[in-house]
């Protein structure tokens, strides 16, 4: 099920996808580690290592040429999935098959991303031939 | 393309949508320009969004229903998606036989499905989608793209194939209920 009750759909300029898909990049890469390096601006060069519990992270998935790539996913419980949709057409992400959740109607440059407690799998309900799914680690 | 037998029952109609589309020997000698190529893409869509609208217009059938919004909202998609490369390259869609063939076509199947009402409309709507899909499949692999000059003008006619395939499938699929 997921975890963000509402999800996201951005405006359908360029602009604002890439930005989006560039901050998800980034967030991903840096929720990447669980352990962090900090250094206290007082000391005289020593490192303290402090273990962070691991930040959640976002996938992403493209829609193009009638598919979703990658069709499989593997996650970590709480982590995002970004969709988006390089298509020529319009398609939407749908939980399968009975529909708990669902985007809107994505149009070619749009996206939607969702954060994820538990394994699904998933459809474009306008083009039902196109699945795809994910599983929790 | 997804492997599916071609049911003996819409041959026939996959014979008359092609004699619209398929071009002669004589017309495959002739290249097509890129403003021609323009011309039968936007075309093409346009006349599967009017079939659609004719269907949302007489069927009851949920599985119709369904189906021709899908027609109308990808086709019209593409229609969106082809004139804006269109004007982005200054290419004006220019008229050519293969695009008066086709309306051509369109006139005569226009003029059937709208003789038609109940289970023997959707019957005659899901065949016609079948064979048209098919048959435009056909002309994009073996006359637009290979004609095509303008590398991303290629580039739509190649993106646009999954899609037509995906509803060659799904028309396929509804044409064989109603056998």
């Amino acid at each position: 099920m997921p975890i963000m009750n509402k999800p996201h759909l951005m405006n359908k300029t360029k602009y604002t996808t890439l930005g989006l898909a560039l901050s998800a990049m980034l967030f991903s890469a840096c929720s990447g580690n669980s352990s962090q390096q900090v250094a206290h601006p007082a000391d005289t060069g020593t490192t303290v290592n402090t273990q962070l519990p691991a930040a959640p992270h976002t996938d992403t998935i493209e829609i193009k040429g009638m598919a979703f790539n990658p069709g499989e996913l593997t996650i970590s419980k709480g982590d995002s999935i970004f969709w988006i949709n390089h298509d020529i057409v319009a398609h939407n992400v749908t939980q399968f098959p009975q529909g708990h959740w669902k985007s809107p109607l994505l149009q070619p440059g749009d996206h939607f991303i969702q954060a994820f407690d538990d394994s699904a799998s998933y459809y474009c309900s306008i083009h039902p031939t196109m699945r795809g799914k994910f599983l929790i680690k | 393309m997804i492997p599916i037998k071609t049911p003996i029952k819409w041959m026939g109609t996959l014979a008359l949508v092609s004699l619209f589309l398929v071009p002669t020997a004589e017309a495959q000698k002739t290249k097509l320009t890129d403003p021609e190529i323009a011309s039968i893409a936007v075309t093409a869509n346009q006349i599967d969004v009017n079939y659609g609208k004719i269907a949302l217009k007489k069927s009851h059938n949920a599985d119709i229903r369904t189906f021709a919004e899908t027609m109308v909202r990808d086709h019209e998609g593409v229609i969106k998606q082809a004139v804006e490369l269109a004007n982005k390259l200054h290419v004006t869609p220019k008229t050519n036989a293969m695009t008066k063939s086709l309306l051509n076509g369109e006139k005569k199947t226009t003029k059937m499905l709208n003789s038609k009402s109940g289970k023997a409309f959707d019957k005659a709507y899901a065949e016609n989608e079948a064979a048209y899909h098919d048959a435009v499949i056909s002309a994009i692999k073996t006359k637009l793209i290979p004609d095509c000059h303008n590398a991303e003008l290629k580039g739509l006619l190649t993106s646009v194939m999954p899609v037509l395939e995906h509803h060659l499938h799904m028309a396929k699929e509804m044409a064989a209920k109603f056998k």
